[in-house]
């Protein structure tokens, strides 16, 4: 490992912060736009605009507890922002049962333009809404974490506190009643072919 | 990629404007040693105002300006490419800054949609997402990940190769190359933008003397620091003779102004979210039949009148992903 590798990680920063307490800001410029698309793409804009700084300030405050074998802070910061849409759950049951009704989709652009609307009402999104209304909490946590695309199955153990292997676990059991609900098709795995119409 | 992905894909950036409340909300924490909760700055009117003040100190016709936390019916007046360009380098500037190391790479996800254009009317429309990744100093070989031509529903990978082994690091065209050398080559660029527009070269294989609208395309296409990105910006609103269209869309079907400057047959707009002025992505379009050959035979676009390119996400990757 280079030293440049420990003056840019994240782990760097986040001991920089302990002497300089400003410098954790770079932290929030590195992340803070995934931290926001994941927390609107379950508790819609509106909150998540509100609850993206409250996930920083709470990791500022956590910091002298951050694992300092960790470089990358990204899954610290998804379990935050996780811990913070569970205080939510009601609101976020709520958008999807909403989108499963409506096909709306308050996550994605303004519902004024009308392009939202539309491109939620196609397909099998009204369903997909509906069954992860009905998930477990700690299944659909590792499901939408999964479809971020930022972390791997370690880095959402790390996130949420689980071992890997239940990490697999409620995976699998979530697909398992993802592909019921959406008649075999599996949310994370769709073929291209739907989007070369 | 599946539906949740998807899903993801379409939710849009948060805008400059939540960002820097949510920076200034932490940076209050910090400097006061994280001891009490700094209450939430509903800063964002006045944030837009600021924006809004850059247009109007160029001046230009004031400009209605929305986050993404919405509010209020909208208004949009018209503006000038001036206007428009002015603003996009006020936000560029707010953007969160990546400092991708050499050995790393930049990882762009961006959708493409095709269509027939008026050159190609039996083209038929497609869309496909794309993800790229390109080494910071050009020392590696990069890997572009999209859809199978015969297989959609599974995806090909194509090595994106070092073109020029012998040349030294950072290698021309790479991001680390462009940090160092576009601000000179900006300058030396500037008396260029009085004379007539160079002609279009939609290759790749352009040469770095002249400026071209293509050219500056493919700048932003990719990831700049936000202050070379505003810089950028601030080179284009010097540029005569771009139109501007408000009501373009880009390749999700969203609202977006498009700044165009047509040459060498084509048309090529640079289009930028119609609320928040982020630059959102490209659209070619053919305004001749194109000539055979050159780097697009291969490519499921092919042969379209136009092609639209939205960038969906940047970020910095340490390796390559493992083949699919």
């Amino acid at each position: 490992m280079t030293a440049e590798v420990h003056q840019h990680s994240d782990k760097a920063i986040i001991e920089r912060s302990r002497r300089d307490p400003e410098a954790f800001a770079a932290l929030y410029d590195r992340h803070a736009p995934a931290i926001h698309r994941y927390l609107a793409r379950r508790l819609g804009r509106d909150l998540a605009d509100d609850l993206l700084a409250e996930t920083f300030l709470r990791a500022f405050r956590q910091r002298d507890r951050y694992n300092p074998e960790r470089l990358n802070a990204l899954p610290w910061l998804y379990g935050i922002a996780t811990n913070l849409i569970g205080q939510h759950r009601r609101h976020e049951v709520r958008l999807w049962r909403a989108m499963a009704r409506t096909g709306a989709d308050p996550a994605a652009i303004s519902a004024d333009e009308g392009v939202a609307d539309r491109v939620a009402a196609q397909g099998v999104r009204p369903d997909l809404a509906r069954a992860l209304s009905r998930l477990e909490r700690g299944q659909r946590d590792v499901l939408l974490l999964t479809a971020s695309g930022d972390l791997s199955p370690a880095e959402i153990g790390a996130a949420l506190g689980v071992a890997t292997g239940t990490v697999h676990s409620r995976l699998s059991r979530a697909r398992t009643k993802m592909r019921e609900a959406l008649g075999g098709i599996d949310p994370l795995d769709i073929g291209e072919e739907q989007l070369d119409g | 990629m599946g539906e949740l992905h998807r899903m993801y894909d379409e939710v849009p950036p948060p805008s400059p404007v939540v960002l820097a409340e949510g920076r200034a909300r932490l940076t209050d924490l910090a400097r006061d040693g994280g001891r009490r909760n700094p209450r939430p700055r509903r800063t964002r009117g006045l944030l837009a105002v600021g924006l809004a003040g850059v247009v109007t100190a160029a001046g230009a016709v004031a400009i209605a300006v929305q986050g993404s936390d919405g509010g209020g019916a909208r208004e949009f007046r018209p503006v000038s490419a001036h206007e428009v360009l002015t603003r996009a380098a006020a936000v560029a500037r707010l953007e969160p800054e990546l400092h991708p190391r050499p050995d790393q790479y930049l990882y762009v996800r961006s959708v493409v949609a095709w269509g027939p254009g008026r050159t190609a009317p039996n083209k038929p429309r497609g869309q496909q997402t794309r993800e790229r990744w390109v080494s910071v100093d050009g020392s590696r070989t990069g890997l572009l990940r999209a859809p199978c031509r015969r297989q959609p529903a599974k995806s090909c990978d194509t090595p994106i190769a070092v073109e020029d082994r012998s040349a030294p690091l950072p290698r021309p065209g790479s991001h680390l190359w462009l940090v160092r050398q576009l601000p000179g080559l900006l300058k030396r660029w500037k008396p260029q933008l009085d004379a007539p527009a160079p002609a279009a070269t939609p290759g790749r294989d352009r040469p770095f003397g002249t400026w071209s609208w293509y050219g500056m395309s493919d700048f932003v296409q990719g990831y700049l620091p936000p202050g070379l990105r505003a810089q950028v910006f601030e080179f284009l609103s010097g540029v005569p003779r771009v139109k501007v269209d408000e009501h373009a869309t880009d390749a999700l079907g969203r609202p977006a102004i498009a700044l165009t400057q047509n040459s060498g047959g084509a048309r090529l707009e640079l289009l930028f979210d119609r609320a928040t002025y982020r630059y959102l992505g490209s659209r070619f379009l053919d305004l001749t039949p194109r000539p055979n050959g050159g780097d697009w035979t291969d490519e499921a676009e092919s042969g379209a009148g136009e092609v639209k390119t939205t960038i969906l996400q940047v970020k910095v990757a340490d390796r390559l992903p493992s083949r699919s």
